[in-house]
C-alpha cells in the first residue's frame, strides 16, 4: 500500500497552518482531527500495523478524547494530530517489513536455484 | 562623570539587549532532524524512492527552523512531533519501495533460473531415456542374436528352460574328451551365452545302459564337465554354468537297440535365460 498522497497533504497542511504563536481552536477543529486520526488508525490496521507502533497511535487518540473531554480544543487537535501521523507511520513501516520480507524469501529461492544450477555468483 | 554615567549605562544596556538576542541558527532538535533528513537524502535505497515524502519533511522541518524559534512552547513541540514522524514515514515508504523493486528482480532472476533449471531436467532425462533405450536396442539386438544361435543347436522350450540336446557325435566310445569336429556346436552355445550375459546354464550328461552304473555316472559328469571347461575356455563364466552326471537314469529311448542306445548316450543343456524363448 502505498501512503495516499492526500494524507501527506494532510500532515503537511496542518504543519504550515498551524499558527505561528497562540490561535483559538474550536471544538469543531478537534472533532475534525479525531475523525482524521481515526480514519488513519483504521487504514494502518488493515495494513497489520505491528501492535507497539499502533500503541502509541491509540494512546495519542485516547489523549486527544481526553483533552476534547474537558474542553481543549487545542491539545485535542495536537494529540489527534499525532495520532493520525503514528497511524501513518506505523502503516509506513508494515509495508516496509512486509517488501523486505517478502524479497529475503524470494532472495532466498533465488540463492537456492544458484546453488542447484551450480552459479553461485551474480547472474 | 556625566558621560562615564552614560557610557556605562550605554555598555549595560547593550549587554542587556545582546544577552536578549535570539541565538543564531535552528534549535538543537531541528538541527537533529535536518541531519536525519540529510543522511535519508544520501542513503541510496531512500533518497531515489521517497522523493515526495522528503519534499514534505523538508518542508516541515525548514519552517521549524526558520520560524522554530518564534513558535509558543507547545505548538512548536507539536510541530517537531509531525516533522519527526514524517522523516520516519520517509524513511519506511522508501526502504518499502527499494525492498519491492529488489523484490521484482529477484522474482524476474528466479523465474529465468527456474525455467533454466527445468530445462536443464528435461535434458538430463533424455539423456537418460536415450540411454535407456539405447541398452534395450543392444540388449534386443543381443536376444535376436542369441534366438538366432539357439534356432541353430535347434533350442526347445521346456518348463525347466531352453533345452539344446547335444547328440553322441562330441565324444568317443567311453571317453570324456570332446572331439576335435565336435566343437562347432560349442561355439554356438558359446556365442548364445555371450548375446545373453544374465542367461545361467546347467548342463546333465547322460549315457546308454552299457556298463555299470558307477561308471556310466563318472562318465557322464567327464562329459558334462568337459563341456563346462571348453565353455570357459572360451570366455564363459565357469559361474553361470552347473553340471551333473546322470548316467543311463534318464533314458530318452530303448537301451535294447543300438539306435535307441544312441540316442540315449547325449548331454542336454539346459539354459534359463529371460530374454530369450525358443522360436
Amino acid at each position: 500500500m502505498d501512503m495516499n498522497t492526500t494524507t501527506r497533504a494532510l500532515m503537511l497542511g496542518a504543519l504550515l497552518l498551524l499558527p505561528l504563536s497562540s490561535h483559538a481552536f474550536e471544538r469543531k477543529d478537534a472533532e475534525l482531527a479525531m475523525t482524521e486520526a481515526g480514519t488513519a488508525l483504521q487504514t494502518a490496521e488493515r495494513a497489520d500495523a505491528a501492535p507497539p507502533d499502533m500503541n502509541i497511535a491509540h494512546d495519542m487518540l485516547s489523549n486527544a478524547q481526553a483533552a476534547y473531554d474537558r474542553h481543549h480544543w487545542q491539545e485535542s487537535v495536537f494529540f489527534a494530530e499525532n495520532a493520525r501521523a503514528d497511524a501513518d507511520l506505523a502503516a509506513a513501516r508494515s509495508r516496509q517489513h512486509r517488501a523486505e520480507a517478502a524479497t529475503a524469501e524470494i532472495e532466498r529461492s533465488v540463492r537456492a536455484l544458484r546453488d542447484q544450477t551450480g552459479n553461485g555468483g551474480q547472474p | 562623570m556625566k558621560t562615564f554615567r552614560l557610557t556605562a549605562l550605554s555598555i549595560a544596556i547593550a549587554m542587556v539587549a545582546g544577552c536578549a538576542t535570539v541565538p543564531p541558527g535552528p534549535p538543537p532538535e531541528v538541527v537533529r532532524l535536518q541531519n536525519e533528513l540529510d543522511h535519508l537524502h544520501q542513503d541510496p535505497r531512500i533518497g531515489p524512492n521517497a522523493a515526495g515524502e522528503l519534499h514534505d519533511a523538508d518542508v516541515a522541518v525548514g519552517i521549524l527552523a526558520t520560524e522554530g524559534r518564534h513558535m509558543d512552547a507547545q505548538a512548536y513541540e507539536h510541530r517537531i512531533y509531525l516533522a519527526d514522524r514524517l522523516i520516519g514515514i520517509a524513511e519506511a515508504q522508501g526502504l518499502a519501495r527499494f525492498a519491492e523493486v529488489r523484490g521484482a528482480d529477484l522474482g524476474t532472476e528466479r523465474d529465468r533460473l527456474a525455467v533454466a533449471s527445468k530445462d536443464r531436467e528435461l535434458n538430463r532425462a533424455r539423456a537418460t531415456a536415450n540411454d535407456a533405450m539405447a541398452i534395450a536396442d543392444a540388449e534386443h539386438q543381443r536376444a535376436e542374436m542369441a534366438r538366432a544361435d539357439l534356432r541353430d543347436l535347434q533350442a526347445q522350450q521346456t518348463q525347466r528352460g531352453l533345452m539344446v540336446t547335444l547328440g553322441d557325435f562330441l565324444f568317443e566310445t567311453d571317453r570324456a574328451e570332446l572331439k576335435a569336429g565336435a566343437t562347432h556346436t560349442l561355439d554356438n552355445l558359446v556365442r548364445a551365452l555371450r548375446d545373453d550375459p544374465g542367461a545361467t546354464m546347467e548342463i546333465s550328461g547322460h549315457t546308454d545302459s552299457t556298463g555299470s552304473r558307477e561308471h556310466n555316472l563318472d562318465l557322464s559328469l567327464r562329459r558334462a564337465d568337459a563341456v563346462k571347461f571348453y565353455l570357459a575356455s572360451n570366455g564363459i563364466d565357469p559361474q553361470r554354468i552347473a553340471t551333473q552326471g546322470l548316467g543311463s537314469d534318464y533314458p530318452v529311448a530303448s537301451n535294447g537297440t543300438e539306435v535307441g542306445r544312441q540316442q540315449n548316450r547325449r548331454v542336454e543343456v539346459i539354459l534359463q535365460t529371460r530374454v530369450v524363448s525358443a522360436r
